[in-house]
């Protein structure tokens, strides 16, 4: 059993996990800056090991809400057997459509029922009006079986050994042909990749794998199973329509005899080199490929390359969910992560939030027009109880009569209340549209002109323009005779 | 027999059923608030009218002439309503008075009525004056006084209190 080595790297980070050369690997990987980081590694022979056994072991046994909040996210790896790929040439239409045709084509080629197969598939790149589609298509069964036994785990995303082998290919050996097959050789199987333009393209798995022909100290012990090798690609070949067994450059990603993480020593090289040439003699263009060519991906030094290189399988998966590649992801209606379950009650919450909003908004709104619907209709009752349009007609008539009614009694009582001596008043005479006059006696001029400018003073009672219009003696009692007018509010003026 | 419907048949069937929904909603929106506008701007105009009523106060002039008003009635209605009335007040108030003469005048200060003059001579003491100015205003027919005349019916003696009166007071008819 591995030992884990950690370095601790702040930033986002990927643990994956996948079966190799017949047990679990799992690698850590952090990207931060640009730089890459293996923060640690870990391996198992499987022997009877489950997968949330390795996890555990891994450390992974947190919540899925623990992992998001350390900014970790775990992916594994399904082994590809069972696995149908298809290459399909389509015109450049929609994806939509595009969807379509391939439903329709794959149906037609898949020896199962549709609803027992689920498929997957990917526009790798348009080219002269058409599409260059990858199709993956396996058994839902067998599907549903691996998520049941990886669920446990709570993984971020189910991927493709397949597609990890083309992804370390492409990070590793960025300068090598536009297509090429690679072969990833496994203890007892392995995996041949169409790489082209850096995506998988089309994959096959072979029975055949290292221990077929390498012996534990990694020498090759069979050319013959070399050989029966050799035929199976060419058949491989054929299948991904290479007529030809040279037109194709095959790369060997050589294994560390399957069973110990560790860099790849100078003999085991030596022993792919020597499996290449025999393969050549076969007129396949294989070559090992050579570690010592490899790129280094930035951050990453030689030694950890070489991790990467021997990782290979859960290298690939984890640098894909770095780079958020679009990846077949045939376990779509199977498997649901936490993540996206989350989002998808965020969504949902925020939609049912927001009808629920809707609703309020729109009953608030009625509720508002219900009420002035039933304002007006009090209103209106209360109009027709008060017989409203009797008392709207005496209200104008009692605004009409307040302007037409003097208050005689009130005009009486302010001439009275004016300070007069020994004046004696004989008439009072009021007629609309004229001024008021009055007639009486004063004992002296000095009196009746004190009673003019007395009754002057009235402005507020409404008096107004009050003048002395005629005075004489009377020559039998030797008082003074008088007429005085005035206007009274509104009432003297002419009548319209 | 009917087609079986492709996918692009039900897009299209769902689209134009959202678009037709759409519209059903936004007309009935607008009719909704077309209404809502109407109930509000008759609110408005109840409450107006209703909110004039009310200002009348108690104790106010009008709120007290509307108290004791009556709707008018036709010509020869009113005319004996309101000459019953204030010949009752004269009579009431001691003042002793002569016949009443009645008129009428197209002229109203009302649009819708006409106008009807009651004059008369009368004789009494100032008090009784006084008191019947006091009590006039309950007339529920009256509209205004247009002519008050009141002279001393002897000048000789200043000691006396009866004087002569020449009234003239308004009402409104039903044309």
């Amino acid at each position: 059993m591995g030992k884990i080595k950690q370095n601790i790297v702040k930033g986002q980070k990927v643990v994956a996990i996948a079966r190799q050369d017949e047990g679990f690997r799992a690698i850590c990987l952090s990207r931060k800056s640009g730089q890459l980081k293996v923060l640690w590694t870990k391996s198992s022979v499987a022997n009877g090991l489950k997968w949330q056994d390795f996890a555990a072991e891994c450390g992974l046994t947190g919540t899925a809400e623990n992992k998001s909040a350390e900014d970790t996210s775990v992916v594994v790896g399904f082994n590809c057997a069972g696995v149908v790929f298809y290459h399909i040439d389509v015109p450049a239409v929609r994806e939509a459509e595009i969807s379509q045709i391939i439903r329709l084509q794959t149906e037609s080629r898949l020896p199962l029922p549709a609803e027992q197969v689920e498929t997957s598939f990917r526009t790798n790149y348009f080219h002269n009006g058409s599409a260059s589609v990858t199709v993956a298509a396996a058994k839902k069964q067998l599907l549903q079986n691996f998520v049941n036994s990886v669920k446990d785990i709570r993984p971020e995303k189910i991927m493709l050994n397949c597609e990890a082998t083309a992804k370390i290919w492409t990070t590793l050996f960025p300068d090598k042909s536009e297509q090429a097959v690679v072969v990833n050789v496994e203890s007892s199987i392995s995996q041949l990749c169409l790489v082209e333009a850096g995506k998988l393209k089309n994959a096959v798995i072979l029975d055949s794998g290292a221990s077929d022909f390498i012996d534990s100290k990694g020498s090759v012990i069979s050319e013959t199973a070399v050989q029966r090798f050799a035929r199976d690609l060419g058949s491989a070949l054929n299948l991904f329509g290479f007529s030809e067994k040279g037109a194709i450059p095959i790369y060997i990603l050589s294994c560390s005899n399957g069973f110990a993480a560790g860099t790849l020593n100078a003999n085991e090289q030596d022993t792919f080199n020597k499996i290449a040439a025999l393969l050549s003699l076969s007129g396949l263009n294989a070559k090992a490929a050579d570690f010592g060519t490899a790129a280094l991906p930035s951050g990453l030094s030689g030694s950890e390359s070489s991790v990467l290189y021997d990782y290979r399988l859960p290298a690939g998966l984890a640098l894909m969910s770095l780079d958020s590649d679009k990846e077949l992801n045939i376990f779509e209606n199977l498997y649901i992560s936490d993540t996206k379950v989350r989002k998808s009650r965020a969504i949902s919450q925020e939609k049912k939030s927001l009808i629920i909003a809707g609703v309020m908004l729109a009953v608030t709104v009625f509720l508002f027009y219900l009420l002035d619907e039933l304002s007006a209709h009090h209103l209106e009752r209360l109009k027709s109880t008060l017989d409203y349009s009797m008392l709207n007609e005496k209200y104008r008539l009692s605004e009409v009569i307040e302007k037409n009614r003097p208050d005689l009694l009130e005009l009486l009582g302010t001439i009275n209340s004016v300070e007069a001596g020994s004046i004696v008043l004989d008439s009072f005479d009021f007629r609309k549209g004229q001024a008021v006059k009055i007639t009486g006696t004063a004992q002296s001029s000095d009196q009746l002109y004190k009673f003019e400018a007395d009754l002057n003073k009235l402005k507020s009672k409404g008096l107004d323009k009050v003048n002395i219009t005629g005075a004489q003696e009377d020559e039998r009692n030797r008082r003074l005779k008088f007429t005085v007018t005035f206007d009274y509010k509104n009432f003297s003026k002419k009548q319209i | 027999m009917i087609k079986k419907l492709n996918q692009r048949d039900v897009r299209a069937l769902r689209y134009g059923i959202a678009g037709i929904a759409i519209f059903a909603i936004f007309y009935l929106a607008l009719s909704g608030l077309a209404r809502w506008k109407e109930i509000r701007s008759n609110i408005e105009i109840s409450k107006g009218q209703l909110q004039t009523l009310a200002t009348a106060k108690p104790g106010d002039e009008i709120r007290q002439i509307m108290s004791v008003l009556k709707i008018p009635q036709n010509e020869e209605t009113q005319r004996n309503l309101f000459r019953t009335e204030f010949n009752s007040q004269l009579s009431r108030s001691g003042i002793r008075a002569q016949p009443i003469k009645v008129t009428t005048a197209e002229k109203s200060p009302k649009a819708g009525y006409k106008t009807l003059y009651l004059e008369c001579k009368a004789r009494g003491s100032f008090d009784q004056v006084l008191d019947f100015l006091a009590n006039v205003n309950r007339n529920p027919y009256l509209v205004g006084i247009e002519k008050l005349v009141i002279t001393k019916s002897d000048t000789r003696n200043q000691m006396s209190r009866d004087v002569n009166i020449e009234i003239k007071v308004s009402s409104l008819v039903k044309r």
